[in-house]
């Protein structure tokens, strides 16, 4: 075959193909592994019937979703009502072009000879920027759909989700900005593979970004405990109040792809994509003997359990107390952040081990001193006590 | 809160935590069809008629505080020529039974002729005024046609009691 | 909701009003909302998410409970009771028997009194579970639900192994009990309410101190002890906001005065006081509940019920009796004129008094204050209507 159209043409497509079937069927099955890891956090016993212990319950969750009747509600603004959740889902499943879920490796395709390529879409070397430029369109979307769907309740969720969306989009830039400042690059490949060369995972000294990103990531993705635009017992589903059927599973699968999507940029801007952990201490090298693919899905499946633990354990934020979390703590500490880490990076890598270990450091020994004069966590111990 | 508190954000920590020991904890539901959970004696289910410990006082039917129960008698010579009221109709309406058991304590026979105690629990029914709708062969005979073992009723004899048993 | 896009520019009329179009809103909030807790219904009139009237409908479950009551012998009543506040029937049992006690002039017995404030005591503790549990999801937090629900159930599974339901437990009688205790009850009531304590503390670490919550609860819906007096608000809204007001204490009824509480008062009226107060009331009540089980493990025998009549017929009059329910004063008003029947029976719901403080206190907040203000009264819409 041509080389440049096997390439340029078919691998792509392979690829793109192959990305949007993993990452929808991934959503799927992560709305079943959310109910039961929730169920096990709640002592009870979550979905069990379908299939063997309820595996199968995705696959009936979606079968039932498809064939429910779509209701459009009367007075809703048709078009706009019909092409929200797809403004919402396309940009979800276009990011997954160029996030890399291993590095490039050689593969021997019968009857093609050896095919060496990446296990990514593409390599964009600007990436990260066009990452966030596509996942902020989603915000579109939301707010289109609560506006059509002639309801107040949407309405009110479609503007807060913007509100928070476009501040949380601030913290978050500026947390990318301390990851691009200590890789050098705006590539995400580019970024794991600094962190290889570094022998560094930038989690160390980057920590502070780390949180900030994830915070910003968990309030973008509309979760608990920021999942102000859906608050069930506050605006009943928020924006997609007025949705039901496919249009409502196309809502609920870009909202899990999205968190798939933070927590895999999560793994490759602090936790080293593929890498083994220490990737460049001689003894671990056995660690190598897991796939690179492995790693990426278990530093991955680490952060999705941390989203179902903060579902299972957080309130809800109110509005304004979102807003000023947004705007009063995170948005300065990340500018911070990003003045620290650029000293640390002009220093170069020494910088930045030095970065890391004060840190740490600090974080360890303010943990040891909290537990110490830590004061009495419940306040009601004795009858009538003042506040 | 300490402004190390705030920083080292030690309340939401503590949070998870204790949902996070909650994983190896043993599960408090059951799976319902497969595992169930008996009811305790006392429990007010489903109700059980003896006709032949009736004695047709219509205590029940008068003391219940929504007037489900509806009974009709007539008076009949027995073999030996006495008087003897015999049933025409003991009908209860369980669709609209609160489960209260005032009738069971109104009931002046020992044992009881009319009681709840039956530790069944489960009465839904397709169909809510034929189904839910009880006569006296429904009241009766439920037990014999669902095939379930019900105790005995409240105050039987022990001697009673041990010859159900096997 | 005809006028749909009312609040939006679009929608204004040229009726010389500002271009712009600001004014507010109004928003149906339930009957078939989520966190009504039922089915309240809630006019709003909202200035963007700012709440600037709030009007409760209620009477969506209205049963007519009270004009029953007069159909009913005396004894019939108590079942009817059970489903008013249907998450603490024991003590609906409890005002009942007692107005009617009090107007037979009757004497219940020691034990069946112990018995009595022992099941009040833990439907006390199971209806501030029940609270603790839904103004929690009100908030976003899931999970408190799910493990105070799996103390409750085994409170529930008591009061099936007493009573034999375990909701409408229409579990007392005029003049004192239904039934003699099961054998090993007590000393099971007993080895729950040991280990008790130990769940609460779970709550607490989810909740007390959590940054969340405490933002949420701080400072909604102040209602002062002034204010509560004046509307008539009971319970632990108004032990919340620092004025000392218990039945239990104030007027005592049963062996209350025979038993070592306290009575925990907070000062500062917001939301997050009353959850204080409601978290040590589950931790009074726990004692109570002990010192109970204590009581009756030293006394085991004794009469259960007084010496009620066969036939109950009052004299003709008047009477009021109250208990301390979890969500305030439950009071009956009963007047009898000699007959076998009540010839009124009007109740005193404290859910129906503190909801009417509802609007009082949402003024001004957000909507999502308002879900936290609807939780903290602890309503129950089965005794606001009736």
């Amino acid at each position: 075959m041509n080389e440049a159209l096997l390439y340029n043409v078919v691998i792509p497509s392979v690829k793109a193909v192959v990305a949007v079937l993993v990452v929808a069927t991934v959503a799927g099955i992560l709305t079943l592994i959310e109910r039961r890891v929730l169920a096990r956090l709640q002592v009870r016993q979550g979905p069990n019937r379908v299939g063997w212990n309820g595996v199968l319950q995705w696959v009936a969750d979606v079968v039932k979703l498809i064939f429910k009747e779509d209701v459009v509600p009367a007075g809703a603004e048709q078009g706009i009502h019909f092409l929200a959740p797809l403004l919402v889902m396309m940009p979800a499943l276009t990011v997954y072009a160029f996030i890399p879920w291993g590095p490039e490796t050689t593969w021997n395709v019968p009857g093609l000879g050896a095919i060496r390529t990446g296990l990514y879409g593409t390599d964009v070397n600007v990436g990260l920027l066009l990452l966030v430029a596509i996942t902020s369109i989603g915000v579109y979307g939301i707010i289109l759909g609560g506006w059509a769907s002639n309801s107040k309740y949407a309405l009110m969720g479609g503007l807060r989700s913007a509100a928070q969306l476009i501040s949380y989009e601030v913290p978050m830039g500026f947390a990318l900005v301390a990851a691009i400042l200590m890789s050098k690059s705006l590539s995400l490949v580019g970024i794991v593979e600094a962190q290889r060369d570094a022998g560094l995972w930038f989690i160390f000294p980057g920590v502070v970004a780390f949180f900030l990103y994830f915070v910003s990531g968990v309030a973008e993705t509309n979760r608990i405990p920021f999942d102000l635009p859906e608050a069930e017992s506050e605006l009943v589903a928020g924006f997609h109040t007025e949705y039901s059927g496919f249009r409502w599973a196309v809502f609920f699968l870009s909202e899990y792809a999205n968190m798939i999507t933070i927590s895999a940029v999560a793994t490759t801007l602090f936790f080293g994509g593929w890498l083994r952990p220490f990737p460049n201490v001689g003894w671990l090298s056995f660690l190598d003997l897991v796939p690179p693919l492995v790693w990426f899905l278990l530093k991955v499946s680490v952060f999705l359990f941390v989203y179902i633990w903060f579902r299972g354990t957080f309130p809800r934020y109110r509005f304004d107390q979102l807003m000023a979390l947004g705007w009063k703590v995170l948005i300065p500490i990340s500018i911070g952040n990003v003045l620290l880490v650029a000293l640390a990076a002009l220093w170069g890598l020494p910088g930045l081990k030095v970065l890391s270990a004060v840190l740490w450091v600090a974080l360890v020994a303010g943990f040891l001193v909290v537990r110490k004069v830590e004061t009495p966590r419940r306040t009601v111990l004795a009858a009538g006590v003042a506040r | 809160m300490s402004w190390l508190d705030r920083i080292l954000l030690f309340d939401i920590f503590t949070g998870l935590k204790i949902t996070g020991r909650h994983w190896w904890r043993k599960k408090d539901t059951v799976p319902y069809p497969e595992a169930r959970r008996e009811p305790s004696d006392r429990f007010r289910g489903m109700f059980k008629l003896d006709e032949e410990r009736c004695i047709k006082c219509t205590l029940c039917a008068i003391e219940c505080p929504i007037n489900i129960i509806y009974i009709d008698w007539h008076n009949e010579k027995n073999p030996e020529g006495k008087a003897e009221k015999v049933l025409d109709r003991f009908d209860l309406d369980l669709k609209r039974c609160m489960f209260c058991g005032l009738c069971e304590d109104a009931c002046p026979t020992n044992p009881k002729s009319i009681w709840l105690k039956t530790k069944s629990y489960e009465l839904g029914a397709y169909e809510r005024n034929e189904e839910l709708y009880l006569d006296i062969v429904k009241l009766t005979e439920w037990d014999v046609r669902k095939g379930v073992a019900i105790p005995p009723a409240p105050g039987e004899p022990v001697a009673d009691k041990e010859e159900k048993k096997p | 909701m005809s006028d749909e896009r009312a609040g939006t520019a679009a929608s204004v009329p040229d009726s010389g009003e500002p271009m712009l179009g600001l004014r507010e809103m109004e928003l149906n909030f339930g009957p078939q909302h989520p966190s009504t807790h039922g089915v309240l219904r809630l006019v709003l009139k909202v200035d963007g998410e700012r709440i600037v009237s709030a009007r409760p409908d209620i009477g969506y479950l209205h049963r007519g409970t009270e004009k029953l009551f007069e159909t009913e012998t005396y004894p019939m009543v108590i079942p009817h009771t059970d489903r008013m506040d249907y998450v603490a029937a024991a003590t609906n049992n409890h005002a009942y028997c007692l107005a009617v006690e009090k107007l037979l002039g009757l004497e219940v017995p020691k034990k069946a009194q112990y018995i009595r404030v022992l099941l009040d005591e833990l439907q006390r503790i199971s209806s501030h579970l029940l609270w603790l549990a839904t103004a929690a999801i009100d908030l976003g937090a899931i999970t408190p639900f799910f493990y105070t629900f799996r103390e409750r159930e085994v409170i529930l599974d008591l009061f099936e192994d007493y009573c034999g339901a375990r909701l409408t437990l229409n579990c007392m009688r005029i003049g004192g009990l239904l039934e003699e205790l099961p054998p090993g009850w007590v000393e099971r009531v007993r080895a729950f309410t040991e280990v008790f304590d130990k769940n609460i503390d779970e709550y607490e670490d989810l909740l007390t101190e959590n940054r969340i919550w405490k933002q949420r609860t701080i400072g909604i819906g102040i209602l002062t002890g002034a204010q509560c007096i004046e509307w008539g608000v009971t319970g632990p809204p108004l032990r919340g906001a620092g004025v000392k007001w218990d039945i239990r204490r104030a007027i005592p009824y049963e062996c209350y005065p025979e038993l070592d509480f306290e009575i925990p008062v907070y000062p500062n009226a917001d939301t997050y006081d009353r959850y204080l107060v409601r978290v040590a009331e589950l931790r009074q009540s726990r004692r109570i509940v002990l010192q109970c089980c204590d009581w009756l493990l030293k006394n085991p025998e004794g009469e259960i019920r007084g010496k009620t009549p066969r036939v109950i017929k009052p004299v003709a009059g008047d009477v009021y009796a109250a208990v301390e329910a979890p969500k305030g004063e439950l009071g009956f008003y009963l007047v009898s004129n000699g007959s076998n029947k009540p010839y009124r029976l009007r109740v005193r719901p404290p859910s129906f008094i503190n909801l009417q403080a509802l609007p009082e206190m949402a003024k001004g907040h957000l909507v999502a204050d308002l879900v936290a203000i609807i939780g903290t009264i602890d309503i129950v819409l089965g005794e606001v209507d009736r």
